[in-house]
């Protein structure tokens, strides 16, 4: 195989001179002439109705332009999925019932920002206020407060129940029947928030051609675009999104957000532009926060411990919309049946409504909760059958070739190999299991195993990316992709992907992203598939530019196309590096050539082209992505027995990612998600009570700092790889490394102490409380 | 509340400017002088994102009054690189990976350089407490730590 | 239940004075009665009105004072600390290293590198968090703390000047233009531990600070000083256990009865069982850690 020039090559970021010189333009640095200061006025109160609005103080503030409650817009709704089981359930402003404290209810845009704040102190706000409900095992009760009674009820007698997610096949009474070892246990995985470092935020303009230009902090452009024109009321081609430089996402900038709304109507409505940003009080209490599960689980095996059959119950608290609860619980079917044979299942899942403020999808969107409460498990099954934790998963796990249940298969899936080598790695046989030796010790240390799988890529709106490489006259080369670079590094790789089709250098390629109006559609930076989707999109269209030139560059070199090769900016014929022209030179014969007709090539990929859709978020029949990762990772931890404080020493993951094609950005990545499971697992909750956020600040919510940095280890299993004129099928690595290092953390944790978590995060009281129950002194 | 003429020294450079006393270091910094390197993420001081130097020592400007940055040098994300020629740090953190979402880079950067200029070699221990007060939630820090480390065995 | 939302993230609006010397910002403050704010370094100051808990209509800077940055040690009266010294200077100070090397440790730990740079130690002490790293090392070395007014001065020790969470004995009117810390006595060892909140940097879970001053000839207390912060309203002296060291010889079984007294005279208010149960080990922990700096 030919020797890549790029991909797979390290190479540095393509907007890292920006970033380092403080020149990247996020939406908080944007501004335009005449720009008004939005802000919004938010619900006091859990769940109320909204009886009147009164504004004309606030209209008539001196220095206030315009102001919107839910009459002046549309009433038309909005969801984070939009089907007919689960039609858009949410107002961008309230209409006439608020749902959880911090619903937007108005709107204002002024000359400042302290006039715009003065002018929410004088709207005057009538609620009746009704009765509540947080917990949502509580909200599901019989007589619980009905938080959408117009809803459909999906599962009687539950009350509140958004979302439900059913399946499973075998049959479970002989299954568990057949059993040697049945355990039950219950986890629960807390309300973490994504802490992206920029503020939400919009900036938009109305101009004067009827047209709505909006920059915003999101994941994407184009299902933006596709929202706000529709609640708006105003067409597609009258709405551009532009590109921002997004600081942090994560799952938290997705769907539609009530300020991407108001700024846009207030712009309408005042003809300036209005930008608003949230202040991080704002995205603490009010914004979307990651789903926090809670898990049953019930699971038989064999004496050797092969898993028979499992039942597995997952309750979501969705908050007071659907969100994307209605996709965490059939994510976590998913997250069940990957990376386990499992010859017996049955699956149910609720995404239920409560007075909370609505959730979204955060980094791993219910694999890391639903991971945790598994392989806590399973460790726990195989301490109980005298296995050790490697080989009861080296059991059971997914074999390369194995079809799943959904008829989905993975041809090239690694796991086997990544569990192999991170054990090897770790010496985790060695190590693991010495807690007994270290008895006495205030010090104690433990090693753990996670594992874990994600898809790559699937269906949901816009189910497509596609790109456009065309030739500049001078040999330079413009790339207009869709896609949207969040941190990843999404433009950096697609150049890397551009320069490899053709064979020139990265310098000479000028990527123009994520613009609704110029650039073409892209599936967006969080189904996990910018990579292989739209990797594949661009390297079609690169392709297609590389085929048109070499038309014209066989004739110059009297040749056959496929016989040429294109490298260091050189068009050469394979086995005759002599005969050869510069890509420039190639460049000019084309437009002497082809008399007019300029190179352009277009390029369009779509994740599983033969189905039609999504499956079924109901039953989980269908198609559901045709790439899998795959993941293994061990962490070491040292806990101090006397205070319970535990250090994650040591990060080792092995993944197979297909191939990465660029190995630092993959690395930076994996770093990532190391330094959020070590959060997610040891510290991180938002706390709440009675529908009120408690923690607003980072002083209250920690994140992970330099003194928590941990040492992370990358172990590349290699299951794909790129070639000329075929897609490639890499694998997401921006999401499915949380997961793993969450479980892998609390086994460790359980290694060294003795104490099972069964809720997240492991506090430090956790463990010592623990570690009394038991009876254990720490000394 | 009456705008006052203060004259700050920016990059190197003197600007004469009218401001509220309430005004911020930050919000003047990027809304009157265009320099948006420095960001805001939180607002009450525990991100590190607006961090800037002030003779060369890190503080954070969006809890310092831009009438009380006078007299002193302020250096700015903007004022690092000479030129076209960048800063040894700002060359590291391209090179070695440690820049994803960019927005901690600034506050980042500048608190690293402090570091430096204090003691050219400093350990491992000390990069991680010089920086603690800067948060970043894309990287981990793994590569912040090793582009720093790495630019100080540089000589550039 | 009505919840109050949406605070402002900007400083409100203020006037603001920039006087060149003590009795003129005392004026100030007399003129603006309790409208007025002192500034110093403004970390706590600006974090509170940003968050609308705080509304002054004039804030009274300091820094156009001379000579309140200084750090004074006089051999008979001891260290004298002025209102505009940071964290970091007293980090760096020699005699603060040599003399004081806990309350230097603890201003290190403070905070961040550039709250260290900005913030002050008599910001600190005025802003009476329960949860102050700079009071507990303060409080065993018995410091006062001297305040201003138009009208006169007074100076009142430490542990009368915490009132409450986030109070103190700080009228309006005053300015607090020093802290004193008395000349220790001979064969003087303390030591600083703490607990974060989540392991990572930000408030302390649990503080503790422990004074020893011993028998020079062995290892007999000849005097004990235990302070807590983040266990109760204010950063507090462990009196009852104090008293369980007091020329007692340190030996392993009296220090975890101090310690195992010293939890039980906390009154913390959230996560009470894990603050209780860390500050007897912390206790334990800092005494240790002062003994270890006998040999």
């Amino acid at each position: 195989m030919e020797e890549l020039s790029f991909v797979g090559k390290s190479v540095p970021r393509k907007d890292g001179v920006e970033k380092a010189t403080g020149k990247a333009l996020y939406t908080v640095d944007m501004v335009l002439p005449g720009m008004l200061w939005g802000k919004i006025l938010r619900s006091p109160y859990p769940h109320a109705k909204i009886l009147n609005i009164d504004t004309s103080r606030a209209e008539r503030l001196s220095g206030v332009k315009a102001v919107i409650t839910g009459k002046d817009t549309l009433g038309i709704k909005h969801g984070f999925v939009e089907t007919p089981r689960y039609p858009p359930d949410q107002y961008p402003l309230a209409m006439d019932r608020v749902r959880y404290i911090g619903e937007e209810v108005a709107a204002v845009a002024a000359i400042d920002e302290y006039v715009a704040e003065e002018a929410l102190g004088l709207i005057k706000v009538d609620y009746e206020e009704l009765p509540a409900v947080f917990d949502p095992e509580e909200a599901m009760r019989p007589d619980a407060p009905e938080i959408h009674p117009s809803h459909p009820k999906l599962k009687e007698p539950y009350k509140n129940v958004g979302g439900k997610t059913e399946t499973g096949w075998g049959d479970m009474k002989k299954g568990f029947a057949e059993s040697y070892l049945v355990r039950e246990d219950r986890f629960e995985g807390q309300l973490r928030t994504h802490c992206y470092m920029e503020p939400q935020a919009t900036l938009a303009s109305f101009d004067l051609t009827g047209k709505l230009n909006v920059w915003t902090s999101s994941q994407g452009p184009f299902i933006k675009r596709a929202k706000l024109a529709t609640t708006l009321g105003l067409p597609f081609s009258n709405v551009r999104v532009l590109k921002a430089y997004v600081g942090g996402a994560y799952g938290g900038k997705v769907d539609l957000f009530s300020h991407e709304f108001c700024a846009s109507l207030l712009s309408i409505k005042a003809r300036r532009p209005v930008k608003m940003v949230c202040t991080r009080q704002e995205v603490f209490e009010a914004s979307r926060h990651g789903q926090p599960i809670l898990v049953e689980l019930k699971t038989g095996v064999r004496k050797d411990g092969t898993l028979i059959a499992q039942q597995v119950k997952v309750i979501n608290n969705s908050g007071a919309y659907r969100g994307s609860g209605v996709v965490v619980i059939f994510l976590c079917w998913g997250f069940v049946m990957l990376c386990y044979r499992i010859p017996n299942l049955k699956y149910e899942g609720y995404s239920v409504y409560t007075n909370n403020p609505v959730r979204a999808p955060q980094r791993g969107h219910g694999a890391p909760n639903l991971r945790f409460a598994v392989e806590s498990q399973m460790d726990t099954i195989a301490e109980e059958l005298g296995i050790d934790p490697v080989e009861i998963r080296l059991k059971n796990a997914r074999q390369k070739g194995d079809i799943l249940p959904n008829e989905d298969s993975v041809r090239n899936c690694g796991l086997v190999e990544c569990i192999e080598r991170v054990a090897r790695a770790t010496q985790f046989k060695e190590r693991y299991g010495k807690r007994k030796a270290q008895e006495g010790q205030r010090i104690r240390r433990g090693i753990g195993m996670g594992i874990s799988s994600y898809m790559s890529g699937s269906l949901i709106y816009p189910n497509t990316s596609a790109a456009i490489v065309k030739l500049n006259d001078d040999g330079t080369v413009s790339l207009l992709t869709g896609a949207l670079d969040i941190g990843q590094g999404a433009e950096t790789i697609l150049c890397q992907i551009v320069a490899e089709e053709l064979g020139i250098s990265m310098e000479d390629i000028r990527v123009v992203a994520a613009d609704t109006e110029t650039t073409p559609v892209d599936i967006g930076s969080w189904i996990s598939g910018g990579t292989y989707v739209s990797g594949n999109a661009v390297k079609i269209a690169a392709s297609d530019v590389r085929r048109q030139l070499f038309e014209v560059a066989a004739q110059e070199l009297e040749a056959n196309p496929e016989d040429l090769i294109s490298k260091n900016r050189e068009i050469f014929v394979k086995g005759s590096p002599g005969r050869s022209i510069s890509f420039t030179q190639a460049v000019a014969a084309s437009i002497a050539k082809r008399r007019g007709n300029p190179i352009i090539g277009q390029g369009h990929y779509r994740t599983m082209k033969e189905v039609p859709m999504h499956p079924s978020l109901a039953t989980t029949k269908g198609r559901w992505s045709d790439n899998y990762a795959f993941d293994a990772q061990v962490a070491e931890v040292e806990v101090d027995m006397e205070t319970g404080q535990v250090k994650l020493l040591k990060a080792t993951t092995a993944h197979d990612c297909g191939f990465p094609i660029n190995p630092l950005l993959v690395e930076g990545q994996i770093d990532g998600q190391v330094s959020m499971a070590q959060g997610h697992a040891l510290w991180e909750e938002v706390l709440m009570n009675k529908g009120k956020t408690l923690t607003t600040s980072f002083l209250d919510y920690k994140i992970p700092c330099t003194k928590d940095m941990v040492e992370s280890h990358y172990i590349d299993v290699i299951t794909e790889r790129y070639e000329k004129d075929i897609p490639y099928r890499t694998k997401e690595v921006g999401e499915g490394y949380v997961s793993g290092m969450v479980a892998a953390i609390a086994n460790a944790v359980y290694d060294a102490t003795g104490v099972r978590a069964k809720t997240l995060p492991i506090l430090p009281e956790k463990i010592l409380m623990g570690l009394k129950e038991k009876g254990n002194s720490p000394r | 509340m009456k705008k006052q003429l203060i004259e700050l020294r920016v990059n190197g450079e003197t600007c004469e400017l009218a401001v509220e006393p309430q005004r911020t270091l930050l919000e003047v910094l990027r809304e009157d002088l265009g320099l948006t390197g420095a960001k805001e993420a939180c607002g009450t001081g525990e991100c590190g994102a607006c961090t800037v130097l002030i003779d060369g020592k890190p503080i954070l400007s969006c809890l310092r009054l831009a009438i009380e940055a006078q007299g002193w040098e302020i250096t700015t994300i903007e004022g690092l690189a000479n030129g076209e020629k960048l800063h040894p740090l700002q060359k590291a953190f391209i090179q070695y990976g440690a820049i994803q979402c960019g927005y901690c880079t600034s506050g980042m950067i500048l608190n690293a350089k402090s570091i430096l200029d204090e003691n050219p070699k400093p350990s491992k221990e000390e990069i991680l407490k010089g920086l603690e007060g800067n948060l970043c939630r894309c990287t981990g820090y793994n590569k912040i730590v090793e582009a720093i480390i790495e630019a100080s065995k540089g000589v550039d | 239940m009505k919840t109050e939302l949406e605070k402002k993230m900007r400083i409100p609006k203020f006037e603001y004075f920039h006087p060149s010397s003590i009795e003129e910002a005392c004026s100030l403050l007399y003129q603006y009665k309790g409208e007025a704010k002192v500034l110093a370094g403004g970390t706590d100051l600006f974090v509170k009105m940003k968050k609308k808990e705080i509304h002054p209509r004039v804030l009274v800077s300091l820094k156009g004072i001379s000579n309140l940055d200084k750090i004074e040690w006089h051999d008979k009266e001891g260290l004298k600390i002025g209102p505009l010294v940071t964290h970091d200077a007293l980090v760096h100070h020699p005699v603060v290293r040599e003399r004081f090397d806990f309350l230097a440790e603890t201003c290190f730990k403070i905070g961040t590198r550039q709250v260290r740079n900005m913030g002050t130690l008599v910001g600190n002490i005025c802003n009476a968090s329960p949860s102050s790293d700079a009071a507990a090392p303060l409080l065993v070395l018995e410091a006062k703390v001297k305040l201003v007014h138009l009208n006169g001065e007074r100076t009142i020790p430490l542990q009368e000047f915490f009132l409450g969470p986030f109070q103190t004995a700080l009228d309006p009117q005053e300015i607090v233009v020093g802290i004193q810390i008395p000349k220790p006595a001979p064969f003087t060892f303390g030591s600083y531990q703490y607990l974060h909140k989540a392991s990572s940097v930000g408030e302390t879970l649990v503080g503790t600070a422990v004074l020893l001053i011993m028998d020079p000839k062995d290892l007999i207390s000849q005097e004990a000083r235990i302070a807590l912060s983040s266990v109760a309203p204010t950063p507090i002296r462990a009196k009852a256990a104090e008293k369980i060291l007091k020329g007692k010889k340190l030996e392993e079984r009296i220090i975890k009865e101090a310690a195992q007294v010293a939890s039980e005279e906390t009154q913390p208010r959230s996560r009470p069982w894990y603050r209780r149960e860390m500050s007897r080990v912390l206790v334990e922990r800092a005494i240790f850690q002062a003994m270890e700096k006998i040999r």
